[in-house]
């Protein structure tokens, strides 16, 4: 039996003021505990896309659901937003802060008391493979890899229902990056959260999807298993395959 | 008649914009006001804001205002000393500080300093999604940023415009008893037979305006920046410009309000 679906978008439009039309009857749906992996070129939208679902960037036309609210419900906007966490596409992290402060101030901005959140905030730094050293350092300390994997750290200690990452692994090197991926997934595995994660990176998505979708002017124009992936016939996957292939192949 | 058609269209948008821009700031600024009185208060975020506008503010405000009552005194006496009204320096120095020096001079320092500070500061935040991300974690971007930079400024401005007037009282008095040949004993009563205390009530009511519009241009055109390093210097330069302005006609509009006839 499928599960019931957690993420829904809902002919959803988005035209910014200056003309430039972004999502265009856009459709998707995310089951819970569903993990999806959104590919897509550069520009096309992806991160407006988690935007849209958070709120952040107004729909021009359509509808966003989640859990069973509405985006535009603004009486329910806290119990909407504290189903989520977000890892940013360029980190986001408070540079008024550092590293340490970074997560536990999202987390005690949940509820967890502070000593509690102390302790978490230490075990996710180590999970992502940050130092001891770098904890008490200000964001603008670190290289921008480090600064992604803070992000990841202060995005994954909280334990929402729906977890969102915007390029979790770009800019890491490829070992990094193959260990985050594992930890995305074991994430998943462990808390049962939906996911929705943007990548460009082909290998990272055969390790977190469950289902992989390809965003192009302004749809979903391909879904499937990520089983699927390698025997697609849809041209613009393949390309994109086939680019990734290329690359690999020559590192 | 196409130049002129044309012309007429650009008055149009501008005005249009003009428009629309004072709703978004009346928006914006009722939005901040609710937030001032709104809990959760975020303690720590303002005690490090009145650090920042009103402790770090002192060192310009109090060399502006020495210099402003240096020069007052000085001018007095010269043009006073046209019709014989010489001995009336330390009067001038005391009225002119408290009602107009004091605080205009305070406000239009921490005008320049302050809200460039907060344009930029915000401005980058937001183009780097920093208040996307407070947003996601439930924190409201208007009770964590605006409102601490809000009282910080309303608290900071009145205290640094005592500040000025008690150093710019000082300014006049070496500059008139040291280069003008006033006793310092003279010198004093005079100024103290002079000081209002309605005029340090406007002064501190003034300042406190100044205060407020300070903080409210340089939260609004910081959030309102757009994407690129680009527009968070021009909502800098938009910031200092509009506080700068703001507090010359409120100056005005306080003025009027307590001495207009
Ligand atoms: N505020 C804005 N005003 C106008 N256009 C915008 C604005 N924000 C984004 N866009 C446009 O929307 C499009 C989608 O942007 P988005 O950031 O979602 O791309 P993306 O798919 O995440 O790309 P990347 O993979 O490079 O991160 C871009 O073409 C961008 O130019
Ligand atoms: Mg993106």
């Amino acid at each position: 039996m499928l599960a019931p679906v957690e993420i829904e978008f809902i002919n959803v439009k988005k035209t910014f003021s200056n003309g430039a039309k972004v999502l265009d009857n856009f459709n998707l749906k995310v089951r819970k505990n569903e993990s999806l992996v959104i590919i897509g070129r550069s520009g096309v939208g992806k991160s407006i896309m988690l935007k849209i679902l958070l709120g952040l960037v107004r729909l021009s036309a359509g509808d966003v659901m989640a859990g069973g609210i509405s985006v535009y419900d603004r009486k329910r906007r806290q119990q909407y937003l504290s189903k989520f966490s977000m890892m940013f596409q360029g980190g986001a992290l408070f540079d008024s802060m550092t590293v340490e402060q970074n997560v536990i101030f999202g987390l005690m901005n949940r509820g967890t008391p502070k000593n509690e959140a102390t302790k978490i905030a230490q075990e996710k730094l180590l999970a992502v493979e940050l130092d001891k050293s770098v904890f008490k350092l200000y964001p603008s300390a670190l290289s921008g890899g480090m600064q992604k994997r803070v992000a990841l750290a202060r995005a994954i200690a909280l334990k929402p229902e729906i977890m969102l990452f915007d390029e979790p692994t770009s800019g890491l090197d490829p070992v990094t990056g193959a260990t985050i991926s594992q930890l995305i997934r074991g994430m998943i595995k462990k808390f049962n959260f939906s996911c929705i994660t943007i990548t460009h990176d082909l290998s990272a998505a055969q390790v977190v999807a469950d289902r992989v979708a390809l965003l192009d002017s302004g749809k979903i124009i391909w879904e499937d298993k990520v089983k699927a992936l390698n025997s697609s016939d849809n041209p613009i996957v393949r390309h994109f395959m086939e680019s990734s292939r290329w690359t690999k192949g020559r590192a | 008649m196409m130049i002129k058609k044309n012309f007429l269209a650009d008055i149009g948008a501008k005005t249009l914009g003009m428009l629309v821009e004072s709703g978004k700031l009346a928006i914006f600024v009722s939005k901040g006001v609710w937030a001032c009185f709104s809990p959760p208060v975020y303690c720590g975020e303002m005690l490090k804001q009145i650090l920042h506008t009103g402790f770090f503010s002192i060192p310009i405000v109090g060399l502006t205002a020495v210099f402003s009552g240096m020069v007052i005194a000085l001018q007095t006496y010269v043009g006073f000393a046209k019709f014989s009204g010489e001995s009336a320096v330390a009067t001038v120095v005391i009225v002119a500080i408290t009602r107009e020096l004091g605080p205009v001079m305070a406000g239009l320092m921490v005008a320049g300093r302050i809200s460039a500070s907060i344009a930029a500061e915000l401005g980058s935040m937001k183009i780097s999604e920093q208040i996307d991300a407070l947003e996601v974690l439930g924190v409201s971007p208007f009770r964590f940023l605006v409102a601490p930079r809000i009282w910080a400024c309303l608290i900071s401005l009145p205290l640094l415009t005592v500040l000025a007037d008690i150093i710019g009282t000082f300014g006049g008095f070496v500059v008139g008893t040291t280069k003008l040949g006033f006793s310092s004993h003279a010198y004093m009563t005079q100024t103290f037979a002079n000081l209002k205390m309605e005029d340090v009530i406007c002064g501190l009511v003034k300042s406190a305006c100044f205060g407020f519009v300070i903080a409210a241009f340089g939260c609004f055109y910081g959030f309102n920046s757009l994407r690129g390093a680009k527009s968070v210097g021009e909502a800098t330069t938009m910031a200092v410009v509009a506080a700068c302005m703001g507090v010359l006609v409120l100056n005005y509009i306080v003025t009027s309000l307590f001495f207009g006839a």
